[in-house]
C-alpha cells in the first residue's frame, strides 16, 4: 500500500486510476452484469423449459453448462439467476444507502438528543440478523424477492448511518463552517455544497462493499428457499437443488453456480478495495504535512 | 462507568421489549384474541389469569401482551406454545446451546487464527505473506457460508470420510464451527492487518523507535497493544454475523439447534415456534452486542476517563 | 561551556520523498557539525528540509523519504551504513530525540511511569527500582512537581506543556551526546515555551550535551543556540555564530527572516515586515538561486546558477552571489 512521505507542498496530484486487482475486479462485474442484461439474447433457451429427454446432462455443445434434473438448461438459469443477485443485491443497498444517508445526516447535524435516539436506534438494528428480519417479514408476507429485499436493505442500513455520522461531524469539526454561518449563509446550502460532497467519495467505496454483503445474503436467502420461488432461477436455490448430486457425481450443477456466486462477490470486493485506496490517496494528496 | 453500564442495559431492556411485542403482535393476529388459546389445552386458568379477569383486561390485547410476558417469557418457559414433540423446555435450551456453541466457538477460533495472521501480515507488508493474506482474505470473504458449508460437508464426510455425516453430539459441531471460522477468518485478518498498519504509521512509534528500542518490542509492545482495541468494536458485528451463519449451518448439518428448528417449523407452517426463535435469537443477539459494547468500553483507557 | 570534539558531521545530505509525479528532493546538499556542548540551531520555514535531515539523521525517514546522497558520521562512523541493531543502539542512547506534538509521540494505552522506565532501561543494565528512581528525579528536574500523580496518569490526561516535559526526561534519562529538538515548542502557549526553553538550556548546559535545535523562530535561536544555520529550499544558506548572524546577516533571507520577528517591548514602531512572494514549492524550483523570486538585490546571476556555500569569514558562509555587500 503506497503510503505518503513528509514532503513539502506537493502539487497536482496525478491522474488517480484503478490498479490492477481492481481494474480485473471491473471486468468481471461488467461480464457479469452484461451476462444478466444480455440473458435472452445469450440463450435460446428459457430458464423454465423442461425437457424430460435431457434430465441432468454433463456440460455439452448444447448446453454449455449442463442440465439439471428437469432438463433445464444451466447456462440460462445461472444467467437468470444473475438478474435476481444483482437486482435484489442493488435495490437493497440502494435503500439502505438513501436510509442510511438521510439518519446519519440528521444525526450529525442535529446532534444532541435525535443523535442519541437515532443512534440507538441504528444499534438495535444492527443487532438483529438479516435473517431474523427476512423471516419476520415472510410469516407476514410471504416469501418474496420483495420481501427479501426489504429485509436485506434495512440490516444494511446502520452501517451507512454510521458512515454518514462520521462524514458529517468530520466534516462539520472544520472551521470554516462556522465562518460561512457568520456569513449568515442559511444551513441548507452549507450541507449540500460542503457536506455531501464529502460524503459521495466514502460512500461509494462502502456502497460496493455493503453491495458484496448483500449479494451473499440474497445467495443465503435463496438457498433456504426465501427468496423466490420456482421456476424462477436463484444461483442459492441452484446450489440447494444441485447439492443433492454431487454424492452422484452430477458435479456441474454445484460448481458453476457457486462460481457464478464467487466471481461476482469477489469482482465486487476487489473493486470496492481498490477504489478505497484509490479514495485514500486522493486525500493525502491534498493534506500534506511539512 | 456504572451509570454507563446501566444505560446501556436499560436500552438493552427496551429494544428486547420492542422486539418481544412485535413477536407477540404478530402471533396475536396469526392465532386470533383469546386468551385460554395460549395457554396448553389441559391447564385450568391460574392465579395470573384470575388477578387478569379481575382487573378487567381477560380478553384484551394488553392483557394477553401482559399475561405471555409474565407468564411464559419471564419465566423463559415456551411450553404449549412451541409446537407437539418438542414442548419440553430441555430440549429448547439443548437445542440454544448447540446454537450459541457453534456461533462463540467460530468467533474464538477465527479470531485465535485471525488476529497473529493479520498482524504478521501488516509486518510483512507488501511481501508475500502479505498478498497471499490478502488473496486468501478477499477469497474467503466472498463465498456464502452455506456454499462453504456445503464443500467441506462433501469433501470430509462424504468422500473422505474422516466426519460422521450423522448428528452424533458435539463432535458433529466441528465442521459447522470450521464453515463459520473460514468466513469471520477473513474479516478478523483483514482488520487486524489495516489496524495494525494504521498505528504503526502513528507518531509514538516513531517515537519509541527514537529511544533505541528493539524493533521488536516497538512492534509489539506498542503497535500491536493499540491496534486490537479498535478490533474490539467490531466484535459486535461479527457475533451478529455469526449467529446467522450458525443458524444457516445448522439447516446444512442437520444440526438440531435453534435455526434448524426455525426453517423446520417454517416448513411445517408452524409460525408460534417460529417466533419464539426468532424471540430467542434476537435477545441473544441483542444482550451480545451489549456486552461487547461495555466491555470495549471499559478496556479503553480514554473512554474510561470519562466515566471516572 | 566547553566546545570540544567534533560529534556530529553531516556532509553533503540529500534526501528525497515520492511526489506525485516523481521523486522530489526536500534536501539538498546540506553540511554542518556539531560539536560537543554546541548548541545548533536550524532555522527555517515549513518545507524547508530542516526536519527531513534531523530525521536522517536518526534514521527515521518515513514512508518514501530516502538519503540519495550524502554522508553523516557521529564521531568518524558513517551512520548510514548502519544495520538495525547499530541504529537501535545509536538512538537514544547517543543521539535523542525530542518532537513536535509530545502528546501524539506517547503511547496513549500506556501509563507514563512505564514509558519512562522503558527509556531508562532501555540502554542500561538497571533494575526497575533503580530505574523508576531515576524517573521520578529527572522528572522532578525537567519541573515536574506532582510526579506521583503524574506517574500513574495515562498521555490523554497530561497537557501539552506536561507532556513535552516527560519527553524531554525521557530523553535525558538516557543520556545521549546529541540531543535533536524538533520544533519542541511550536505546539505550546507561550508562556509554557518560555519556561521549557529556559529549562532545556539550563539541563543542556549542565550536562554539556549538544543540541540540533530545530524552529522557525528566529527569536528562539537568539534565545538558546550558539550556531545556527539557516535553510531555505533545502539548502543552508547562512551558517555561523548566532551573535555574528544577528548582528551582520549575509544572507537576504536570514535578514528577511530577522525582520519579520516582532520585538515586543522594543522602541521601535513601524510596520510589519514579512518576505516578499511565497514559499516555494521544491517540485517546482526556479533555475539558479532557490531565493531570487523573493530576493530584492536579485541580479543577473541568481537567476542563472545556484550559489555554493561560500565560507567569507572564519567561522560563516553564506550561500549568496552577493555575499560581502552591505545587505539590510
Amino acid at each position: 500500500m503506497e503510503r505518503k512521505g513528509r514532503l513539502p507542498s506537493l502539487t497536482g496530484a496525478g491522474k488517480p486510476r484503478l490498479d490492477t486487482a481492481a481494474t480485473v475486479g471491473l471486468i468481471l462485474l461488467a461480464l457479469v452484469v452484461i451476462g444478466a442484461v444480455l440473458a435472452p439474447v445469450l440463450t435460446p433457451y428459457e430458464y423454465g423449459t423442461l425437457d424430460t429427454d435431457t434430465r441432468t446432462e454433463p456440460p455439452s455443445w448444447e448446453h454449455p453448462l449442463g442440465t439439471d434434473r428437469f432438463g433445464r438448461d444451466q447456462l440460462t438459469r445461472i444467467l437468470y439467476g444473475a438478474r435476481v443477485s444483482l437486482l435484489i443485491g442493488m435495490l437493497a443497498v440502494g435503500i439502505a444507502a438513501a436510509l442510511g444517508l438521510l439518519t446519519g445526516i440528521a444525526a450529525g447535524y442535529y446532534g444532541g438528543l435525535v443523535d442519541s435516539v437515532l443512534m440507538r436506534l441504528m444499534d438495535s438494528v444492527a443487532a438483529i440478523p438479516y435473517l431474523l428480519i427476512a423471516t419476520l417479514i415472510a410469516i407476514f408476507a410471504g416469501f418474496t424477492a420483495r420481501g427479501t429485499t426489504i429485509a436485506i436493505g434495512i440490516s444494511l442500513v446502520p452501517d451507512f448511518a454510521a458512515l454518514a455520522r462520521a462524514l458529517v461531524l468530520n466534516t462539520l469539526g472544520k472551521g470554516f463552517l462556522e465562518a460561512e454561518r457568520a456569513f449568515g449563509i442559511p444551513d441548507s446550502v452549507i450541507l449540500f455544497r460542503h457536506v455531501l460532497p464529502n460524503i459521495i467519495s466514502q460512500y461509494i467505496a462502502k456502497f460496493t462493499n455493503a453491495f458484496a454483503e448483500a449479494v451473499l445474503a440474497v445467495t443465503t436467502l435463496g438457498y433456504l428457499n426465501y427468496a423466490v420461488q420456482p421456476p424462477y432461477p436463484e444461483w442459492g436455490d441452484l446450489l440447494a437443488d444441485g447439492y443433492i448430486y454431487i454424492v452422484s457425481g452430477q458435479w456441474w450443477l454445484t460448481v458453476f453456480p457457486g462460481l457464478a456466486i464467487l466471481i461476482t462477490v469477489v469482482s465486487v470486493n476487489l473493486l470496492g478495495n481498490g477504489l478505497s485506496r484509490l479514495i485514500d490517496s486522493r486525500a493525502g494528496a491534498n493534506g500534506g504535512r511539512s | 462507568m456504572f451509570r454507563y453500564i446501566l444505560k446501556r442495559l436499560l436500552w438493552l431492556a427496551f429494544t428486547l421489549l420492542g422486539v418481544i411485542f412485535l413477536t407477540f403482535t404478530i402471533m396475536y393476529f396469526l392465532r386470533g384474541s383469546n386468551l385460554p388459546v395460549l395457554l396448553s389445552p389441559d391447564e385450568p386458568p391460574d392465579g395470573l389469569s384470575r388477578a387478569l379477569e379481575h382487573v378487567g383486561l381477560y380478553g384484551t390485547y394488553l392483557g394477553d401482551f401482559l399475561y405471555f410476558l409474565l407468564r411464559y417469557v419471564a419465566r423463559l418457559q415456551f411450553t404449549g406454545l412451541v409446537s407437539g414433540k418438542l414442548t419440553d423446555i430441555n430440549t429448547l435450551s439443548t437445542r440454544y446451546l448447540y446454537t450459541l456453541i457453534s456461533c462463540l466457538s467460530a468467533v474464538a477460533v477465527s479470531w485465535i487464527v485471525g488476529l497473529p495472521l493479520g498482524i504478521a501480515a501488516a509486518t510483512r507488508s507488501g511481501g508475500f505473506l502479505d498478498n497471499v493474506v490478502s488473496a486468501l482474505t478477499v477469497g474467503f470473504g466472498s463465498m456464502p457460508t452455506f456454499w462453504v458449508g456445503l464443500m467441506l460437508l462433501m469433501l470430509f464426510a462424504s468422500k473422505l470420510r474422516i466426519v460422521p455425516m450423522l448428528f452424533v453430539g458435539l463432535p458433529s459441531l466441528i465442521l459447522p464451527v470450521v464453515t463459520l471460522s473460514l468466513s469471520n477468518i477473513s474479516l478478523v485478518t483483514s482488520a487486524a492487518r489495516s489496524s495494525v498498519l494504521e498505528t504503526l504509521d502513528k507518531d509514538f512509534i516513531m517515537a519509541a523507535r527514537a529511544k533505541g528500542l528493539r524493533e521488536s518490542l516497538v512492534i509489539w509492545r506498542h503497535g500491536v497493544r493499540n491496534s486490537v482495541l479498535p478490533l474490539l468494536s467490531t466484535l459486535g458485528s461479527q457475533l451478529t454475523k455469526a449467529l446467522t451463519g450458525a443458524l444457516v449451518v445448522e439447516y446444512v448439518f442437520s444440526i438440531p439447534g435453534i435455526g434448524r428448528l426455525m426453517f423446520d417449523s417454517i416448513s411445517n407452517r408452524d409460525f408460534n415456534t417460529v417466533l419464539i426463535c426468532i424471540l430467542i435469537t434476537a435477545v441473544t443477539s441483542g444482550a451480545i452486542n451489549v456486552v461487547t459494547d461495555v466491555l470495549y468500553t471499559f478496556i479503553n483507557p480514554a473512554v474510561k476517563r470519562r466515566y471516572e | 561551556m566547553s566546545v570540544g570534539t567534533v560529534l556530529l558531521e553531516v556532509r553533503n545530505l540529500h534526501v528525497s520523498f515520492r511526489g506525485a509525479r516523481g521523486r522530489v528532493e526536500a534536501v539538498r546538499g546540506v553540511s554542518y557539525d556539531i560539536r560537543e556542548g554546541e548548541v545548533l540551531g536550524i532555522v527555517g520555514e515549513s518545507g524547508s528540509g530542516k526536519s527531513a535531515q534531523a530525521y536522517s539523521v536518526m534514521g527515521l525517514l518515513r514512508g518514501t523519504g530516502r538519503v540519495t546522497d550524502g554522508n553523516v558520521y557521529f564521531r568518524g562512523e558513517d551512520i548510514l551504513k548502519y544495520e538495525r541493531y547499530q541504529w537501535e543502539a545509536l538512538r537514544g542512547n547517543a543521539i535523542g530525540m525530542i518532537f513536535q506534538d509530545p502528546v501524539a509521540c506517547l503511547d496513549p494505552m500506556m501509563p507514563v511511569y512505564r514509558q519512562l522506565r522503558e527509556a531508562a532501561m532501555c540502554h542500561s543494565e538497571i533494575s526497575r527500582r533503580a530505574a523508576d528512581e531515576l524517573c521520578m528525579q529527572m522528572l522532578n528536574m525537567v519541573g515536574v512537581d506532582d510526579t506521583k500523580r503524574v506517574l500513574r496518569q495515562f498521555p490523554s490526561g497530561l497537557s501539552g506543556g506536561m507532556c513535552q516535559r516527560i519527553m524531554i526526561a525521557m530523553a535525558l534519562l538516557q543520556e545521549p551526546q546529541i540531543l535533536i529538538a524538533d520544533e519542541p515548542t511550536t505546539s505550546l502557549d507561550v508562556m509554557m515555551q518560555a519556561q521549557i526553553i529556559l529549562m532545556l538550556k539550563q539541563l543542556c548546559r549542565e550536562r554539556n550535551m549538544a543540541v540540533m535545535f530545530i524552529t522557525h523562530d528566529m527569536g528562539l535561536v537568539a534565545e538558546i543556540c550558539d550556531t545556527v544555520c539557516v535553510m531555505y529550499a533545502g539548502r543552508i544558506v547562512e551558517k555561523g555564530p548566532v551573535l555574528d548572524i544577528f548582528d551582520s546577516p549575509a544572507h537576504p533571507y536570514t535578514a528577511g527572516l530577522m525582520r519579520a520577528t516582532p520585538n515586543l517591548g522594543v522602541d521601535e514602531k513601524g510596520p510589519m515586515h514579512s518576505i516578499d512572494g511565497v514559499p516555494v514549492s521544491m517540485s517546482g524550483l526556479p533555475p539558479g538561486c532557490a531565493f531570487h523570486p523573493r530576493c530584492r538585490h536579485c541580479k543577473d546571476i541568481c537567476r542563472e546558477k545556484e550559489p555554493d556555500e561560500i565560507e567569507f569569514t572564519h567561522g560563516r558562509s553564506a550561500a549568496c552571489w552577493m555575499v560581502g555587500k552591505e545587505l539590510r
